[in-house]
């Protein structure tokens, strides 16, 4: 098992050529070391389900992508044929360009949805919630308790539903669910009370250090500027192109800032591990070959534009560009099918 | 001073999570840039981060402040319970996703029902319905359902005009939460590549509306109208008696010990 955070990282690496590519080269390429990924490690997951949802969601966003990029959108010379100019939206030319960036508009969503999918597959849900960030450490608790008492709350669920059923009560409508739905949360919240009592008594609250009232206020102000500067940076870069640069100053600004306060807010945090997950070596090679594959990307991106961007709008050529070089590194993120140890295989 | 703070910096989040999902109908605008293309390509990926980003100083600074141990077991335990409602199968296929979130913000105001709102998303994400891109955007949405049901003007001393206002009100987040979520993909059913050329026809941003309002009739509208006639029906027969029950146990949740 590679560890959460080395599977974070990867789909921090391959969602940044997803989410920033229309290049149907460079796509089938993530979507390729995607799908390596999935069938050499994935399958034998138990929450990769899921998988199968993801891909008919994205073949269906796939489906839809053409013919509506097809009917709305004219200019192209390769004329297919022409709907009455009168229709609104749809009438003028369907072209053979506009069809093009439907399909490969759809590959773009097709191909995010597919990298989402195979790191579900394999990243194990359960670490991924222990790997919440500190800063959050609250979030983190509620959703462990939510995911905790599910299969209870399903359980009181189905005594109630037969409960209700042995003194003569019929689920047919939607009233009848009245029975089921009140008693299921009443004894839920008579259950949270029950828990918050055992949760003080246990020193839930010093799990989290106060601070000084003062600071507090400070660290919220700091927030609020962090987050009112990058409002301001946004507003700038979109509406004043002449000053983009002091919007993206303002931007970098409230990142900063916004971290700066999550790190505050983390430091009060005391969590202890009784396990923690540790670092082997295909997880190092993982993370070497994820930062060479952005590193690469972003690199070829820079120094050759015209080589990763693809338009099939004239004046651009209808076939799309490709750097091997950058290919290349979009293949390395197909390296945990490789290194990876495969699951644990219990021993007889 | 405290719930003031915590009350702008929801705001501002809000505003920018808002951006976040509506750049799309503003982006055609600026395609003078002689890179525009490259921009366009890349505006997915940074409101995606933008989006996360400003979820998270959501809720660190809304739980680090407010969370006791009462607050985070009872968020906990109904989060619970409206992933257990999201299974049960509703008569005409709906779910019970946003009663909870709905009547939990009206009783116990916005920042319980914002908190709700996420938290619910996020579990039932990781149940088994996956982790997907449009997560961090189906969070906030989800969140501003318990938020604005907050906002709410109270009404216990009428519980008919009550049920009728939420029911109501289920009804239009019911549609407005669908034409938002449909949002996180429009970037891509509108190639970019196209975005210069919206710019150079003077496509301007009512038109854009246009064509969201035609896609969204194509495509989504007969689901959310599934979803919509759903909280309202449920919302009628059920938020009375569930308000008497949240109102009954409120006195139990919040209270504060100061120590003297």
């Amino acid at each position: 098992m590679l560890h959460t955070w080395s599977w974070v990282i990867w789909l921090v690496a391959a969602s940044v050529p997803a989410f920033t590519l229309r290049n149907p080269l460079y796509l089938a390429l993530v979507l390729g070391a995607a799908g390596l990924v999935y069938f050499s490690l994935g399958r034998t997951s138990t929450i990769g389900r899921s998988w199968g949802t993801f891909a008919r969601i994205g073949l269906f966003l796939f489906a839809l992508t053409i013919p509506i990029n097809a009917l709305s959108i004219h200019t192209g010379q390769i004329v297919l044929f022409r709907l009455p100019e009168t229709w609104p939206i749809v009438g003028g030319a369907i072209t053979l360009e506009a069809v093009i960036a439907g399909a490969v508009s759809g590959l773009a969503l097709f191909t995010i949805l597919m990298v989402f999918a195979t790191f579900n597959a394999v990243v194990d849900h359960y670490q991924l919630l222990r790997a919440t960030p500190a800063f959050l450490f609250q979030a983190g608790v509620v959703i462990s308790i939510a995911i905790t008492f599910v299969p209870q709350m399903v359980l009181s669920a189905k005594e109630i539903r037969e409960a209700q059923r042995i003194r003569g009560h019929r689920f047919r409508g939607i009233r009848d669910l009245l029975p089921l739905i009140m008693p299921l949360l009443a004894s839920g919240l008579e259950r949270a009370i029950r828990l918050a009592e055992t949760m003080e008594a246990r020193g839930f609250g010093s799990a989290v250090e106060p601070l000084p009232p003062r600071r507090a206020v400070m660290v919220q102000v700091g927030s609020l500027v962090a987050l009112l500067a990058l409002l301001a940076g946004l507003f700038v870069t979109a509406y004043f192109t002449e000053s983009r640069t002091w919007g993206w100053v303002l931007i970098g600004l409230g990142v900063a800032g916004l971290l700066a306060a999550f790190r505050t807010q983390a430091g009060r945090v005391q969590q202890t591990r009784y396990r923690r997950l540790a670092w082997h070596g295909g997880d190092i090679a993982v993370v070497v070959a994820c930062a060479l594959a952005v590193t690469g990307f972003v690199g070829a991106r820079l120094a050759v534009p015209e080589a990763i961007f693809y338009s099939p709008f004239p004046p651009n050529a209808l076939w799309p560009p490709f750097q091997p070089v950058a290919g290349a590194a979009l293949l390395l993120l197909a390296v945990p099918a490789v290194l990876a140890p495969r699951a644990l295989e219990l021993k007889p | 001073m405290q719930r003031l703070l915590n009350a702008a910096i929801l705001a501002i989040a809000s505003a920018i999570g808002l951006g976040s999902f509506l750049y799309p109908f503003f982006m055609p605008q600026q395609g003078e840039a002689p890179n525009a293309m490259a921009h366009a390509q890349d505006a997915p990926l940074i409101f995606f981060l933008l989006v996360i980003l400003c979820l998270g100083a959501v809720v660190s600074s809304l739980s680090m402040g407010s969370l006791n141990a009462k607050l985070v077991a009872v968020l906990g335990i109904l989060t619970a319970a409206n992933a257990v409602l999201r299974g049960v199968p509703g008569p005409a296929g709906f779910t019970l996703v946003f009663l909870l979130p709905i009547l939990c913000g009206y009783a116990y105001g916005p920042t319980f029902g914002f908190l709700l709102g996420v938290f619910s998303l996020s579990v039932s994400a990781f149940l088994g319905f996956g982790v997907g891109p449009w997560l961090p955007y189906q969070m906030f949405a989800a969140g501003w359902v318990g938020l604005l049901s907050g906002l709410l003007p109270g009404l216990q001393r009428h519980p008919r005009l009550e049920a009728v206002l939420l029911a109501t009100w289920g009804l239009v987040l019911g549609f407005a939460f669908g034409a938002l979520m449909n949002i996180w993909f429009w970037p891509y059913i509108m190639a970019p590549g196209a975005s210069d050329m919206y710019w150079e026809l003077g496509l301007t941003v009512p038109e854009v509306l246009k064509r969201y309002a035609g896609f969204y009739v194509v495509t989504s509208l007969w689901w959310d109208l599934a979803r919509a006639a759903g909280n309202f029906v449920l919302l009628l027969f059920f938020a009375a008696p569930v308000l008497r029950l949240l109102r009954r146990f409120q006195k139990r949740f919040f209270f504060e010990v100061r120590p003297a």
